[in-house]
């Protein structure tokens, strides 16, 4: 009976634990701290049960009432959606055991689990529904959900953050609305499959799908759509936080591929559009994510930073492209989760978000900093971890359809990745312990079991990429409409161009790791640093001058590559001007660019 | 080209100039609202048939064969719609009564804490 009603399972257990949670607090508060993890757990193992029908091949389609479709509430759920779902679900529950202690000082905590639960019903329904407008319902169910967990704490920057978003969703909820209306409007159905059948592609379905690229790029924060995501992943609780930073952006993607590619059909000519958002927005991100002062606020442009790879691999629209998006989407809901954690750990002990007023926590703190340190190796995509093989994969798949100049950008937004985790790194965990810190202990074990069990998987993944793979190959034929095997075989990858071992990789990563440490063993520690004299950052250093000491605090780490890009940055501060008129500005501006596309294309 | 589906939009522009140009909170409430009654306003007229009855089949002088209804979708979406619009609705305002507290202001252009 649970396989046959699966689908509406993993939706309605999240949905109907947001009201038991209130009832069981009436009784204990205690207990009710882990409804939220019991309905994800299973909502997961829901999720569990269709995975093998589905990689055989087949599609669940869920008459809810037994209404026939096109006429009934339906549920779809192929390779894709079952992908995305399980993602989702697996991140929740991970988020829904590290809120339990985050969350026990605050007595208003209640509120929370049943916004949580809804949150996370919402994104399963979006996820799961085959019926436009069912589409819409839990995309709102998400989005309140979400707006008022930013605005939880009632700080200013947390109401602020809220206000801002609601209105810009609100404009994109509209949008979305509008769009479902238009094609109510035309084609008198709502049901996807139906729709797919009858879109004969009129000047009105070009708008509508304009309004939908807008709402779903919102979501998923492409760049000039970006500027919520900065505001509101900080201002959230952190196991919020961490869901809105990668798990959230399953969403957008998804939709993206389901309704521009599955409903409208249109992949060839939204594709190249897709992919050059997706270029503009890693990069963007990153730059952003070199000044930021703020942890949580760097770890934010990061996430903006890579949805632009995801969307410039589902822009590539071949089996290579969109199987290493999807995988990365995967990856960067892992990772980012993982980041984010630590964040949440450290703020947790020490109570700050202040790159400048934290340092040397890594005695203090070792196993938050060895998890950080590992997410950081993974998102900069350093091998043996995941954000590697799925980085690789992009590499090769932009190569393989001849966007050299993308594959460029895209490397060096990594390379703007690993130093700016560099900066963060050093300035958090490495250099000398601050004095106020003294007493600082690492967090408590409910914390440490998500935080480990994420970095093992983003270990495994990377060492073991067959594993995940197997359902991203199913899901990326499911977007493409034919079989899609990108060459994974036991011990590694075999690209068309490369080949990728990572178990060889490792190996040798593992003997240098040997001579690191011979190194450090044998050699002599550094002098004491000399005072630095004033001014002397401002200089010019070419190598092995007297004053080679110069105090930058840890957050100013790139002053160099960042004074000769001063009118870049200039422009970029500007435009992220806290103005939520400038905001909405871009939103209408990216819909007009879209529409001109669309036209010119379609 | 129907005149419902012009006010519709003159409607849905109106909202949409309210969000980008206004500065009073409360106002920029109201154009979203505005937006969202222009999409309903929409959807209802896509349904509507000329001189169509209710879709009541149960009517004591309207039988589903003589008399053209109008299509009952599109109310039932829109019924769904302004649900949902509602609790928008209340939640900014609840958040703008936060914003108040803290910044002493309701005017968006001051509130900028967050940038960069």
């Amino acid at each position: 009976m649970i396989t046959e009603h699966a689908p509406i399972f993993m939706v309605l257990l999240p949905l109907s634990a947001a009201f038991i949670t209130p009832l069981v607090g009436l009784v204990s508060g205690r207990a009710r701290d882990y409804i939220p993890f019991l309905a994800f757990v299973g909502s997961l193992a829901c999720g569990l049960t269709m995975i093998s029908p589905v990689l055989s091949g087949d599609t669940i389609v869920y008459a809810l009432g037994n209404r026939s479709p096109p006429y009934g509430i339906t549920l779809y759920v192929d390779a894709l959606s079952l992908f995305a779902a399980l993602v989702v679900a697996g991140m929740a529950t991970f988020s829904a055991v590290y809120a339990v202690p985050y969350m026990r000082k605050d007595a208003r905590r209640g509120k929370f689990y049943t916004l949580f639960c809804l949150q996370i019903a919402g994104i399963s329904g979006v996820i799961l529904t085959g019926d436009m407008f069912n589409l819409y319902v839990f995309f709102e169910i998400m989005s309140v959900s979400t707006y008022a967990l930013v605005a939880y704490h009632r700080k200013s920057d947390s109401a602020e953050a809220g206000f801002k978003l609601l209105t810009l969703g609100g404009v994109i909820s509209t949008f979305i609305l509008f769009g479902v209306a238009l094609l109510y409007a035309q084609y008198q159905t709502l049901n996807m499959v139906d729709l797919m059948s009858k879109i004969a592609m009129s000047s009105v379905d070009i708008v509508a799908m304009a309004f939908f690229v807008v709402g779903f790029g919102f979501k998923a924060g492409i760049v000039p759509l970006h500027f919520w995501a900065a505001d509101s992943y900080p201002a959230a609780p952190t196991p919020t936080g961490m869901l809105l930073a990668g798990t959230f952006k399953v969403a957008g993607v998804y939709l993206f591929a389901r309704v521009l590619y599955f409903v409208f059909d249109a992949m060839e000519a939204t594709s190249p559009m897709i992919a050059t958002f997706g270029v503009i927005t890693a990069f963007i991100g990153v730059m952003m994510a070199l000044v930021q002062h703020d942890f949580k606020r760097l770890l934010s442009y990061h996430a903006v930073s890579q949805l632009g790879y995801i969307m410039a691999g589902i822009g590539l629209a071949t089996p290579l492209g969109i199987s290493g998006g999807l995988f990365h989407l995967m990856n960067n809901a892992v990772y980012k989760g993982l980041l984010f954690l630590c964040a949440g750990a450290v703020f947790y002990r020490i109570g700050t978000w202040d790159l400048d007023r934290m340092g040397g926590l890594s005695k203090k703190m070792p196993f938050t900093t060895f998890c950080f340190f590992i997410g950081a190796l993974a998102i900069s995509g350093v091998p043996p971890f995941n954000g590697f093989v799925s980085k690789w994969m992009l590499y090769v798949g932009t190569y393989q359809k001849e966007y050299y100049f993308f594959t460029v950008v895209l490397i060096l937004a990594s390379v703007g990745t690993l130093s700016s985790f560099l900066k963060a790194l050093d300035s958090v965990f490495l250099g000398q312990l601050k004095e106020e810190y003294r007493e600082v202990k690492d967090v408590p074990l409910l914390m440490k079991i998500p935080m480990g069990i994420l970095a093992v998987t983003c270990i495994v993944f990377g060492i073991y990429p067959q594993l995940p793979l197997t359902l991203v190959e199913k899901a990326s034929s499911a977007v493409l409409g034919i079989p899609v095997d990108v060459g994974a075989y036991n011990l590694g990858l075999n690209l068309e161009y490369a080949f990728w071992s990572p178990v060889m990789i490792s190996l040798v990563l593992l003997v240098l790791l040997v001579f690191v440490v011979l190194t450090l063993r044998t050699g002599k520690a550094l002098a004491p640093e000399p005072e630095a004299k004033a001014g002397a950052r401002d200089d010019i250093y070419i190598c092995g001058e007297e004053d080679y000491y110069v105090n930058i605090s840890g957050s100013n780490l790139y002053y160099g590559i960042i004074t000769p890009l001063d009118r870049f940055y200039r422009y970029l501060k500007s435009e992220h001007s806290g103005l939520l008129q400038n905001y909405v500005f871009w939103v209408v501006f990216t819909l007009i660019v879209v529409i001109i596309y669309l036209w010119r294309v379609v | 080209m129907n005149v419902d589906y012009i006010v519709c939009v003159a409607v849905f522009a109106i909202g949409l100039y309210a969000v980008m140009v206004k500065k009073n909170l409360i106002k920029i409430v109201v154009g979203l609202s505005l937006m969202d009654y222009a999409v309903q306003y929409f959807l209802i007229a896509t349904g509507y048939v000329q001189g169509g009855s209710p879709p009541i089949e149960v009517l004591p002088d309207i039988t589903s064969e003589t008399v053209v209804m109008v299509d009952p979708l599109p109310q039932a979406l829109v019924l769904t719609s302004i649900v949902i619009g509602l609790s928008v609705t209340a939640l900014a305002l609840s958040i703008a009564i936060v914003l108040y507290r803290h910044y002493g202001t309701l005017d968006i252009t001051e509130i900028r804490g967050l940038r960069e």
